[in-house]
């Protein structure tokens, strides 16, 4: 049978032994949780949406309408409309009428429920010179804060997600977190995010941000209206980015930035639809897309309607 | 009253009161061929100069529209946002610039 | 079950059985591991925002420390596994602290991927079948499977070969000889897919240069042998393993032939870079002069480029290369420089300027900093622990008895 015997050199072990030994000595794992909340392990253990059938993602959302109403004290509805057939979404924005005044900036805010403290915009607006070097958005400036927008030798250009429809977000995630929607949005299942922040690194635009630290927004100032993949809150450690407001476009409403432009340079609609605002633009203007040569097929077509 | 329009009317250079307005009723603005609008339908009155825009306008490329992408809009006259008596924009503050990375502690 | 965990003890002893130097040195690490674990623990409870990661600069000192030591775990395995093909004696005794080195550096690769993750119990996410693999698509999927693949091999090679020993058997070259060929093509796909990983992206112009790939593999093969030499010499001088001066200054020249293809790779991306003059070049003009007035970095490159010049001379020169004085020396600089220009100096700028020509200048929290420290001091435990598991069997100290009938 199994012998250890001491030599004047050493200890000396049976075979069987060491292999036991060696294979427990990397075995000692422990879950670190010992959380009670059911709540939490049925999170954790979630399945991906795609996977999810509509029973599976119904229970889903119950179970999130129920966490956010005992966080934020009010009636919350999470829905999870699903893409309408026969629409792919476009979105315009005419840059002879911006004005830079960032309205679109804080009502985006105020619809997709983007953490306060600390900062987060799903926004950019860039300031640049008029006459000089476009577009390079090396030239670019988002910082600007001027008595009074718009000022005589600038023009001004928002940047958000684009809805790529060849998305290099998408191909970098390893985890299948982010995916592209047949309506053209490209959606993130914040359960699902691991964190890895390679979208961030692989998107052209700057358009995606980070949860550095759980997002801070009061109770009173949360918007009820929720989708599952869009402007319901999220935690911290995941990537969150402009969704073309999928909780209201999938229910045919305007996303919060069109309707919060006080100049109405910014158009959306169905791109399939011959009859939308957003063909008109792109059949009679000279639209444009950032970073065209990247072959990303961004969604969002910039346009001078008028020139002044 | 109209004081401070008639003094310095800051549309249409060498324009006057009565290219739009309607002398013998007041509740009707007049088109250059003499045909009266009303006031809700004024977009034609400024689509006989700025034709283009109200082209635009019509097609939804022009001016804010808020509702429904694939239903309902709800539109707005010109002078919704354009004053007639002086159209220009006037400056508005802007809302504030996005923290800088380095103030996010 | 009672006489499995009895042997369990008995075999973790040997990690407990050392002089007083040993013991210092485990304290000195553990420290070093409790003080990191302990900010890592601040970092899980208030998020990444502990580091200076924003979304400007998404990636920083973790992810670099990852990419260092990916090229530390190729290079670890690469340049001695082929003693076994051209039967270089000298070298062939040694491959197996080679791959010892290489899993370690593969476990601290996966503890950096683990402390930069935002919610890292999600992990799970990331494996096949149970998760959602992005394979094919995604590079970080791929370095995924092939990253653990490789500690897999290493691991089976080197365990199998010390359970040899153990048993005073000579290993069978038809058990791991195709796994050491295996390993090979493996050591290079590691490094080439994590080079992928930032060629990859249209987004970042200075990673997506042809270049990256072979300055990645140029450079790991500076870096780790570096390290090995260093270590190395720690074994002979505190065991009875014999390393032939042979072998070091074997290693010695390969780490100078590498660097002279690493200092020429960038030199002609320099060129390209400077001369043609287009945005894409901010990137690398932000690190050796600064753009627009920021200048952190600029010490820091020119400090890598110096000491891995110089290296390269102490190493091409046989008098320099063959003085134990001048070879350190030469391990020393040439571990720093490329510690700096494959981290720092290989993140940093794929994100400055960013995507909407903003200028963020990332620089590591205390937090971030003692963090990494901590898993430094991980890896350099695990190596020791290992040693002093290995040694004895390698140098025939300990042996176990087969069992009785």
């Amino acid at each position: 049978m199994r012998k250890i015997v001491k030599k004047k050199d050493g200890i000396h072990l049976d075979r069987r032994t060491f292999l036991k030994g060696a294979a427990l000595g990397l075995a000692g794992t422990a879950l670190p949780l010992n959380k009670a909340d059911a709540s939490f392990w049925e999170s954790f253990f979630q399945k991906h949406f795609r996977e999810m059938n509509d029973a599976e993602i119904k229970q889903v959302l119950s179970r999130l309408e129920r966490e956010y109403e005992e966080k934020y004290k009010k009636t919350i509805k999470v829905g999870s409309e699903k893409a309408i057939p026969g629409v792919l979404f476009g979105y315009g924005l005419d840059l002879s009428r911006c004005i830079g005044c960032r309205k679109c900036v804080y009502a985006c805010v105020e619809e997709n429920n983007q953490s306060k403290d600390p900062q987060i915009h799903w926004i950019s607006v860039l300031r640049f010179k008029k006459g000089e070097k476009w577009v390079d958005l090396e030239e670019s400036e988002k910082y600007y804060n001027p008595e009074l927008v718009p000022e005589q030798d600038y023009f001004y250009m928002p940047v958000q997600c684009q809805q790529c429809e060849n998305p290099p977000c998408v191909r970098a995630c390893p985890t299948q977190a982010t995916w592209k929607d047949p309506d053209g949005i490209v959606v993130i299942d914040y359960n699902w995010c691991i964190g890895c922040r390679y979208c961030m690194a692989a998107c052209p635009y700057g358009a995606r941000h980070f949860n550095w630290t759980e997002p801070g927004r009061k109770p009173e100032e949360i918007n009820p209206q929720m989708h599952y993949l869009g402007n319901r809150p999220r935690v911290k450690g995941v990537v969150e980015k402009c969704t073309f407001c999928v909780q209201r476009t999938r229910n045919g409403r305007y996303p919060a930035c069109v309707e919060a432009c006080p100049v109405g340079a910014r158009k959306f609609g169905n791109l399939l639809d011959p009859n939308s605002e957003i063909r008109y633009a792109i059949e009679h203007k000279r639209v444009f897309r950032l970073k065209e040569d990247l072959n990303t097929y961004p969604k969002f077509y910039y346009f001078f309607a008028y020139g002044v | 009253m109209h004081q401070e329009i008639a003094g310095a009317l800051k549309h249409m250079p060498g324009g006057w009161c009565f290219d739009c307005h309607n002398p013998d009723n007041r509740d009707k603005l007049r088109l250059a061929n003499g045909k009266l609008v009303s006031f809700e339908e004024s977009y034609n009155l400024c689509g006989q100069c700025h034709g283009t825009i109200l082209r635009e306008w019509k097609a939804g490329l022009h001016g804010k529209r808020t509702g429904m992408w694939n239903g309902e809009k709800q539109y707005r006259l010109c002078v919704h946002c354009h004053w007639p008596h002086e159209p220009r924009f006037k400056p508005i503050k802007p809302l504030p610039p996005p923290v800088r990375p380095t103030e996010i502690k | 079950m009672g006489s499995f965990i009895r042997n369990f003890f008995i075999a973790l002893r040997q990690i407990f059985i050392g002089d007083r130097s040993y013991y210092l040195w485990v304290a000195f690490l553990s420290f070093f591991i409790l003080l990191g674990f302990s900010a890592y623990l601040d970092q899980l409870n208030r998020g990444l925002i502990t580091t200076a990661m924003r979304d400007q600069v998404s990636w920083g000192l973790f992810i670099s420390n990852f990419t260092f030591l990916v090229g530390v775990a190729a290079a670890a395995v690469l340049l001695v596994v082929p003693a076994y093909l051209y039967n270089f004696k000298p070298i062939k005794e040694i491959v197996l602290f080679g791959e010892l080195l290489a899993i370690t550096a593969i476990l601290m690769c996966i503890l950096f991927i683990l402390v930069d993750m935002g919610q890292p119990l999600r992990v799970w996410h990331i494996l096949p079948f149970i998760g959602a693999m992005h394979f094919p698509a995604s590079l970080l999927a791929w370095d995924v499977v092939v990253l653990n693949g490789y500690l897999a091999i290493n691991s089976i090679i080197a365990f199998y070969v010390l359970y040899r020993l153990s048993i005073g058997k000579e290993y069978s070259m038809t058990v791991i000889g195709p796994l050491i060929i295996l390993s090979i093509p493996w050591a290079v796909s590691i490094h080439t897919v994590t080079a992928f990983l930032y060629n990859g992206l249209s987004s970042r112009p200075y990673w997506n240069a042809s270049i990256l790939a072979p300055r990645f593999l140029a450079s790991a093969f500076c870096s780790g042998p570096a390290i090995m030499l260093v270590l190395f010499q720690i074994i002979r001088k505190r065991s009875a393993v014999e390393i032939d001066n042979k072998a070091i200054f074997k290693i010695a020249e390969l780490i100078a032939y590498a660097m002279a293809v690493n200092l020429f790779l960038l030199g002609a991306e320099a060129f390209k870079e400077f001369y043609s003059g287009g945005v894409d070049s901010y990137s690398i003009q932000y690190l050796y002069f600064g753009l627009h007035g920021k200048t952190s970095l600029v010490p820091w490159m020119w400090a890598a480029s110096l000491f891995n010049v110089t290296a390269f001379f102490l190493f091409l020169f046989p008098k320099t290369r063959e003085n134990f004085t001048t070879l350190n020396i030469g391990c020393v600089l040439i571990i720093i420089g490329v510690y700096i220009e494959k981290g720092m100096g290989l993140i940093v700028p794929g994100f400055v300027p960013d995507t909407l020509g903003e200028i963020y200048e990332y620089s590591p929290t205390t937090s971030e900093i003692v963090i990494t420290m901590g898993i430094w001091a991980v890896g350099a435990l695990i190596y020791t622990l290992l040693l002093k598991f290995a040694v004895p069997i390698y140098t025939g100290k300990l042996r176990f008895e087969t069992k009785e009938r």
